[in-house]
């Protein structure tokens, strides 16, 4: 039972992944290459998914792509865990406290800027960029995961055995790294994955309006605006990329399932 | 009861601040200077420094900001630096396009949630359950404004049932204007519908799995009257929470879908604003978001306490 | 329908859940008016039993054989007629008030609710009703509106309003799944009294399932006791427990009795541990807008001490302080007013407990469930203490030492490599006091540690515990609600009652003559096993 989401997501995740990873070293065709002979091909051997308005391999700029969304959403959650893991321990193992208060307070604040409002304010200040993309979507993810690991530790605080360690003269440092952190290792894990496909969205919707990856570094969502214009002549120039998007995001959300269900043994006789 | 309002409040009032703070100096640090940006490279010193002056920019930051908060807070929003016409009525136009396109998606992704929540939840593990879980599962990987793409492919140019993008205007009619608006709420609600569904579903499951549920069984109530009388409220605390985020996710949703629809809401608006430079209409329209962000949170505090009776405080 | 036939006829069911088997062959019968008890330790299928009877078994459940109720098989009836049937004719109490009714409703509601449910009434006559029955049930309506929520009911009040929506429609036939077993013994004392009143003023049967000997002996009229989802020995309450006859019955009846044999060692002069004037206390949340925050005031100036070698009890009810009292000792609450004497040692209030102090004393706790980190290897868990030794010791040292305290509590050096997912509750304590006993402490603090154990499990502890305190020269403090384990296995006892101690003396003396009207009223209130003709025939 806990396969059937673990299996296929994992495995989409990986065929997106090792495609991000491949392009690093090889490409079939090189995707700043402009070549507008060639350009609105259809599929064919040399053309696996066809050629864009400039001629360039959609299959190339797919791989690219790839990299770029991977790359932003995993350094973004990445951002999320590293700042908002700590400070959800520290409100935890000081709850009641001005502390808790302070990091629970500037959360909901956080949370009223949505991160397309903060990509906004960073590129009306900076101008737009990839590096834009990922402050916004990582400055989004603090609190989610300092909320999360902040009610996750409250319960393990909560339990018994903190009291033993406590007993035991441990402190609350000690305490959150032996005792409250793996416990809750597995509900990150499965929030990570779950903001990682966010993040993939978060991108492709930045770069779509054109506040993400800028020329000539492929991008998802920029293949999508690009495409919008051709919508009614080359209707494929906006299904393969969002196609791409579907699925990686879909891969995602099922290996964070299987996860969660495999990771749980109380889950594991349920659904 | 009171105390629980006059705390939410304090709260609004305090992240308003804040935000407004953020707001200001992310974009007042801005390197460069509108007013020379505006005259172009070749202007003449004297006349930008007499455009800086009008357009405040040569006061300290500080008297800036609280002529500029107290402009917000009386409907004055201060002058775009490219039209030159009043930002509150620019934004005002704009915003009777944005609101009840996000309103509209709100609506839809509820009505669609709700049921197929319930439905799922009762039908736990059944083949209806799985297909609704599978929609979702799907509904959730799909990024807004390509489903927009595909929805003006198939409706607009394939079927030819709704114009691909444009807005009437309200003067046109409640119905032409709601027809325009049909396509955008419809993409921007379906991601919205599938969270909200999985949400919904999950909750009623944890609730149907409580005490309480037991008791309601054993007066004599059928497994769906307990679900209608016992579960559903308990279990719309959780939802609400979600509602209260999708909102903020529906308001910067609607940005990105207003430029597949051409639509002339607050998303257009502040795309031009920023490639002109127009940093007072940028801060304005942010923070106008983030205020109905604020004010929607709030909102759904308050219905907190009138689902749970533990938080009205008559302890 | 025949006069003769009994209300309740249970013939032959067998239940397994997901293909594993939870009752085989029970078979039972009641009289119309009468009260059966069914006993049985955790996993017997007591409770199973009684959802048989109500037909709210859980999903993936098949059932074989008869339930007749009233002349009618309930075992055949379709849904709708069984949910006439439930709350109507059959009312059913449960074990944890505190979730059993809906947070949201108010209670007026929620009994209201079954009355419309199956009587053609108005809503108002329903709410009129409702208003009556709680009046019945000890809810005064001008002291308990029907506008209150559950969550403004203490524990007790709320199982009243259960018991209030289960007897609203006069059943036939009322079911009791341990419903005092999450109550304090003086509120366990008005609810059983409270159900025996019903029962007789209504000729209304009862079926009592406990897992305590005690009170299935002062409410049942017939007796049924169960053990791995069969029926073992059943009779007349009287009889059962006069005779004994089947074994398990008999060990039950000693482990629930059970008092393990301990040298009283001659006590010292000098306390081990003094605490003079102990203050604790909460912050309440507010209640006013601007108003102060309150305080909640736990623990009011104690003032107790424990000798080496000595074991003393500590007593009351949940709320009146005992286990802040005992974790202000062990440095884990922080603390307002007085000292701690340890030895020459005296702490500062609200300062940090010394590693000094804390290395003599040591805890275990009530839950054996959440007492351990499920990530963590027996061994790691067994050595966390050793954290307090200012040299750690060596590899060698640290093994030796997890495997010669794993066998000193009856665990082998093998479970050292375990998970504590791997161990029954009774093993889990065990490893508990394991845990306690590795630093070699003067002390160790028993926090309700023998209550979430069946009887049989909890009569090997106290042995393991009175052995370990002889061979090891530790001194107790015995924190419990349950007064006869208390009496089994300390030599001194304090009472306390509202943060503060209301009595204290020797163990025997202060149970056989108390002088405190508190102390009266808890002992009065806990309920007795009967003497056995059995037992004494054979001593």
């Amino acid at each position: 039972m806990k396969l059937r989401s673990l299996v296929p997501g994992a495995f989409l995740v990986l065929l997106f992944f090792s495609a991000a990873l491949v392009s690093y070293v090889w490409t079939p065709f090189d995707v700043t290459l402009i070549d507008i002979k060639s350009r609105f091909q259809s599929p064919d051997a040399t053309h696996w998914l066809g050629t864009d308005h400039f001629g360039r391999d959609l299959f190339s700029m797919l791989m690219v792509g790839a990299r770029t969304s991977i790359f932003v959403a995993i350094v973004a959650v990445g951002i999320g865990m590293l700042v908002g893991v700590p400070l959800g321990l520290a409100a935890a193992a000081n709850t009641g406290n001005l502390l808790d208060e302070v990091i629970m307070r500037t959360n909901d604040m956080v949370f009223a800027f949505p991160a397309l409002l903060i990509a906004i304010l960073i590129t009306a200040s900076y101008g737009p960029g990839a590096v834009n993309a990922i402050i916004a979507i990582g400055i989004f993810n603090i609190p989610v995961f300092a909320r999360l690991s902040r009610a996750a530790a409250l319960s393990v605080w909560k339990r018994d055995f903190v009291l033993a360690a406590r007993a035991a003269g441990k402190n609350a440092l000690r305490i959150s790294l032996e005792h409250i952190l793996p416990n809750i290792t597995n509900l990150l894990i499965v929030q990570g994955t779950i903001q990682f496909s966010l993040g993939i969205l978060a991108e492709a919707g930045l770069s779509f309006v054109g506040l993400g990856a800028q020329p000539p570094i492929p991008s998802w969502g920029r293949m999508l605006s690009d495409s919008q214009t051709l919508i009614m002549t080359e209707p494929q120039l906006a299904l393969i990329p969002g196609l791409a998007i579907v699925l990686t995001v879909l891969g995602l959300n099922l290996l964070g399932d299987g996860l969660r269900d495999w990771l749980d043994p109380r889950l594991r006789r349920e659904r | 009861m009171l105390h629980y309002i006059f705390k939410r409040t304090l709260i609004l009032l305090a992240t308003l601040i804040v935000a407004s703070l953020v707001v200001f100096v992310s974009l007042e640090i801005v390197p460069g200077d509108p007013a020379s940006y505006m005259l172009g490279l070749n202007a003449q010193e004297d006349t930008v420094a007499a455009l800086r002056a009008e357009l405040g920019l040569d006061k300290p930051k500080i008297a800036r900001y609280f002529s500029w908060v107290s402009g917000l807070v009386t409907g004055d929003f201060g002058t775009s630096y490219t039209y030159r016409t009043p930002v509150a009525d620019m934004v005002q136009d704009r915003m009777w396009v944005s609101l009840p396109l996000a309103i509209y998606a709100l609506a839809l992704s509820t009505l669609i949630a709700f049921p197929a929540g319930v439905y799922a939840a009762s039908r736990r593990g059944g083949a209806g359950d799985t297909t609704v879980m599978g929609l979702t599962q799907l509904g959730v990987a799909i990024p807004n404004f390509w489903f927009a793409m595909l929805l003006v492919l198939l409706f607009a140019i394939k079927l030819r049932w709704f114009s691909a993008g444009g807005f009437p205007g309200w003067d046109a009619g409640f119905f032409q204007a709601m027809k325009s608006l049909t396509l955008p709420a419809i993409a921007l609600a379906l991601p919205q519908a599938s969270i909200l569904t999985r949400v919904m579903r999950s909750s009623l499951l944890d609730v149907l799995n409580e005490d309480f549920m037991r008791t309601a069984r054993a007066k004599g109530l059928t497994r769906r009257q307990a679900l209608w009388k016992h579960a559903l409220r308990n279990a719309m605390i959780p939802v609400l929470t979600i509602m209260g985020l999708q909102f903020s996710f529906l308001l910067a949703g609607a940005i990105i879908i207003e430029n597949v629809f051409y639509l002339p809401g607050l998303g257009r608006l502040i795309f031009q604003s920023i490639a002109s430079r127009d940093l007072i209409v940028v801060e304005s329209v942010v923070m106008l978001l983030v205020l109905a962000v604020v004010l929607v949170t709030f909102l759904v505090d308050l219905a907190y306490a009138w689902v749970d009776p533990r938080l009205r405080g008559t302890r | 329908m025949n006069d003769n036939a009994p209300l309740l006829d249970m013939q032959n069911l067998n239940l397994s859940i997901h293909g594993t088997s939870i009752l085989e062959n029970v078979s039972l019968q009641l009289e119309a008016g009468s009260v059966l008890g069914i006993i049985g330790e955790s996993g017997s299928g007591k409770s199973m039993t009684a959802l048989s009877i109500m037909q709210l078994l859980p999903l993936g459940s098949s059932v074989t054989g008869n339930i007749r109720f009233d002349g009618q098989l309930i075992t055949d009836m379709d849904e709708s007629a069984l949910c006439d049937i439930r709350g109507n004719d059959i009312g059913m109490v449960f074990q944890e008030p505190m979730t059993a009714l809906n947070p949201v409703q108010n209670i007026g509601e929620q009994v209201a609710e079954c009355i419309a449910l199956h009587k053609s009434v108005s809503g108002k006559q329903a709410l009129v009703e409702a208003a009556a029955v709680l009046e019945k049930v000890g809810l005064p309506n001008n002291e308990f509106p029907l506008s209150r929520y559950p969550h403004q009911l203490s524990g007790g009040q709320r199982q009243r309003v259960v018991i209030a929506i289960a007897v609203a429609l006069e059943p036939k036939l009322l079911i009791a799944d341990e419903p005092t077993t999450a109550l304090d013994v003086t509120t366990q004392a008005e609810i059983l009294e409270l159900l025996k009143e019903l029962v007789s003023d209504s000729n209304m049967a009862m079926i009592l399932i406990t897992h305590d000997l005690a009170v299935v002996s002062e409410v049942a009229d017939h007796m049924v006791i169960m053990r791995n989802g069969q029926v073992l020995d059943s009779g007349p309450t009287g009889v059962v427990f006069n005779e004994l006859a089947h074994p398990y019955t008999r060990a039950l009846y000693e482990a629930s009795s059970h008092t393990p044999e301990r040298n009283t060692t001659d006590v010292t002069e000098v306390p081990l541990v003094e605490l003079d004037k102990l203050v604790c206390e909460y912050l309440m949340p507010r209640r006013s807008l601007f108003g102060p925050r309150r305080r909640f005031r736990a623990v009011n100036e104690v003032s107790m001490s424990v000798y080496a070698g000595e074991s003393v009890g500590l007593v009351g009810e949940s709320g009146c302080g005992k286990s802040t009292l005992a974790k202000a000792l062990l440095g884990l609450s922080p603390v307002q007013g007085g000292v701690i004497k340890f030895g020459g040692t005296v702490s500062k209030p609200g300062g940090v407990l010394s590693r000094q102090l804390r290395r003599e004393m040591q805890v275990v706790f009530q839950d054996p469930y959440s007492s351990f980190n499920p990530r963590h290897r027996v061994a790691r868990l067994v050595a966390e203490p050793l954290y307090l030794l200012d040299s750690p010791p060596s590899k060698e040292e640290r093994v030796r030492l997890i495997n010669s305290t794993l066998e000193s509590v009856g665990l082998s050096e093998h479970d050292a490599d375990k998970y504590i997912h791997e161990f029954s509750g009774g093993q889990r304590q065990r490893i508990a006091i394991a845990r306690a006993l590795i630093i070699k402490p003067a002390l160790i603090v028993l926090d309700e540690a023998v209550s979430a154990l069946d009887v049989s499990v909890r009569a090997q502890v106290l042995d393991l515990l009175a052995n370990l305190a002889d061979t090891h020269q530790l001194a107790y403090l015995f924190i419990s609600h349950d007064l006869s384990v208390v009496r089994s296995i300390t030599d001194r006892v304090l009472v306390m009652k509202e943060g503060q101690i209301v009595e204290r003396g020797e163990t025997e003396a202060l149970f056989s003559a108390p002088q405190h009207e508190y102390t009266k009223k808890l002992l009065a209130a806990a309920p007795q096993l009967p003497r056995s003709a059995a037992l004494s025939t054979d001593t």
